[in-house]
């Protein structure tokens, strides 16, 4: 079964924090097999990440 | 008490095939004390009405609509005036990313969107890579990367030893960037170790 992970972040508001959350997501979930798949903001100004990791035998 | 009012109409896409999400919430207070009896306690009410409602379109045959999660939190905090401030928060899921989640799936987008993280420092990167470089390296391998980083300012890395970096720090290509070069050189330098 493919699996989907949602994180939501604050704010982003500067390159270097989409630097560090560019970092921070292909440390954490990268190596765990999982990908990016959506990004939404929300009104708030956060961001909502959406990771899939697909089943091997996907 | 201020009191935040929010209202949001979010709406995507083109004429035909847009979803619009509206959300509006209204709060009150209510205060009451008696000019007769000083020893009555004062009295207060409080609440708030919120109203939600999207317009999907029908997709594919005209069966199914477009998946949609909706979520939304009711907070009191202190803002850096010292004021309480009520917030309301939601946000909303649409489209593929919400038609594929599976129950657990769905579980955790609502935690998700219920609270939010903040965004690591490069201290807590230069942490994680240093946990990365214990658990994928040898002893001399560590010895050897732990030497080039202290080593070797980031514009003098050539393009291998940079790519040997993002691999080993686990920052992933192009990502690792000279903040958080400096910023693992001085764990290293303060001792930091797989110990």
């Amino acid at each position: 079964m493919n699996t989907i992970k949602y994180i939501l972040f604050e704010g982003i508001t500067s390159s270097d924090e989409a630097d560090r959350l560019s970092i921070h997501l292909t440390q954490e979930y990268g190596r765990q097999g999982f990908e990016l798949v959506s990004t939404t903001l929300t009104p708030e100004g956060n961001l909502l990440v959406g990771l899939l990791h697909k089943a091997d035998n996907a | 008490m201020r009191i935040l009012f929010l209202l949001a109409v979010v709406t995507l896409g083109g004429c035909s095939n847009s979803i619009t999400f509206y959300q509006a919430t209204r709060s009150s207070l209510t205060v009451e004390t008696s000019g007769v009896d000083v020893n009555k306690p004062v009295q207060g009410n409080f609440g708030y009405k919120t109203r939600t409602f999207i317009l999907n379109p029908k997709m594919g045959d005209g069966k199914d609509v477009m998946a949609l999660i909706s979520d939304a939190q009711f907070n009191n905090v202190e803002n850096s005036s010292g004021d309480d401030v009520i917030t309301f928060r939601a946000a909303l899921i649409s489209g593929d990313a919400a038609n594929n989640l599976s129950e657990l799936d769905a579980v955790e987008a609502a935690a998700a969107v219920s609270m939010a993280k903040p965004i690591p420092t490069y201290s807590d990167l230069a942490k994680s890579s240093l946990k990365i470089m214990c658990d994928g390296l040898t002893a001399s391998e560590f010895t050897q990367t732990g030497n080039l980083v202290t080593g070797t300012a980031y514009g003098d890395l050539t393009t291998a030893q940079m790519q040997q970096l993002e691999s080993q720090t686990g920052a992933g290509i192009s990502n690792y960037t000279e903040a958080l070069h400096n910023e693992l050189a001085q764990l290293l330098q303060r001792g930091g170790s797989c110990s």
